[in-house]
């Protein structure tokens, strides 16, 4: 179980208290429920060695070979991108002569459009209301990630303009009043 | 086991021959608030446990450049914290799925790590932990359960007392709506 540092307990807890929060402020006794192996801390320092002395064994062959890896894979890029660039001007240059490109286009602009004459009004209606009952369903979340941005902004716009926020702590600690 | 203040290890670190011991001592001193810090944030064990192995490899790498401006204690808090935020947020990228997804994810593994044995109250109080935005949470989980002062926090999070107060009662009051709903 965690080693805390137990000197600030009754603090925290009396500041739970203050806040209204009685069952965080209750709930401080408790564990938080996570637990390990046994014998797990005893070997944690060995093997955090054994994977340093790995690095430390791997490092100069693996540069070494990322090195040349990446100059080789770099060079094969470029090569693939200027092949690619000559075929290309090639196409183009081909396909305005004959058409190719343009005929290419009509084609796909006929059959979409042949396809969004087929959609199924159904269909769309039900998509309609689907949403909206995952709209209503997700309205509260959506409340509360709001508000959740919204503190997060006003944190950090006090940060960067080096207002101290206590006007918004003295709101949250009057509002918990009530 | 004999207890070194930061200073006499990090002098052991620097100047002995053995540094390799030094800074076992340092793991052994700090291992557990690493990882149970890790641990409330990304839940299941096995993540937990390689997270806190490789915050000690960053920190045996970066320790020589270590001037020791902030306290060790502090310094590791911060690679922690780092590290377990950039795993989530690899995960999410990863998988391309949204925030809540990842909570969702997580408060799944709750009923399934074979290493949360938390009663009702407990897994209520995690999944409701669970439900905060990322910085709310590191921010609750600091106070309530590392039990630190809004100080240590703030040289941590390199975040205003002001602010961390804020984040903690927003978050402390969530929590406590959730547990009494």
């Amino acid at each position: 179980m965690p080693k805390g540092m137990t000197k600030n307990k009754d603090e925290i807890t009396r500041e739970l208290q203050e806040l209204g929060l009685s069952r965080l402020a209750s709930q401080m006794k408790e564990e938080s429920g996570f637990g390990v192996p046994q014998g797990y801390f005893d070997g944690f320092s060995a093997s955090v060695r054994q994977k340093i002395d790995a690095s430390r064994q791997k490092e100069p062959a693996t540069k070494a070979r990322f090195f040349s890896l990446r100059a080789a894979v770099s060079m094969a890029a470029t090569f693939l991108v200027l092949i690619g660039l000559g075929v290309s001007f090639l196409l183009l240059r081909e396909g305005k002569e004959e058409g190719l490109f343009s005929d290419f286009d009509d084609q796909i602009f006929d059959e979409y459009f042949a396809r969004a004459t087929e959609f199924d009004r159904a269909m769309f209606y039900d998509l309609i209301l689907d949403t909206e009952v995952a709209d209503s369903k997700s309205a509260q979340a959506a409340s509360q990630a709001e508000e959740d941005f919204f503190v997060e902004y006003l944190l950090d716009a006090a940060q960067y303009y080096g207002i101290e926020p206590t006007e918004l702590i003295i709101q949250n600690g009057n509002d918990n009043r009530h | 086991m004999v207890h070194y203040s930061d200073e006499e290890l990090l002098k052991r670190f620097s100047q002995s021959d053995n540094p390799g011991y030094a800074f076992d001592l340092i793991v052994r001193k700090y291992q557990e608030q690493v990882y149970w810090h890790i641990r409330r944030l990304v839940i299941v064990h096995e993540d937990a446990s390689d997270i806190a192995q490789d915050v000690f490899i960053k920190a045996w790498k970066a320790l020589p450049e270590f001037r020791g401006d902030s306290g060790l204690f502090t310094w590791l808090y911060r690679i922690a914290t780092n590290e377990a935020l950039s795993f989530l947020k690899k995960k999410r990228k990863r998988f391309f799925l949204p925030m809540e997804d990842v909570e969702q994810q997580l408060s799944n593994a709750l009923e399934t790590d074979a290493w949360f044995d938390g009663n009702d109250i407990e897994k209520k109080v995690q999944k409701a932990i669970l439900s905060l935005p990322e910085k709310q949470r590191v921010v609750f989980n600091l106070r309530y359960y590392d039990e630190m002062k809004y100080e240590e926090m703030s040289r941590i999070l390199d975040t205003s007392e002001g602010a961390l107060k804020a984040s903690y009662h927003h978050a402390a009051k969530k929590i406590e709506k959730i547990l009494t709903s």
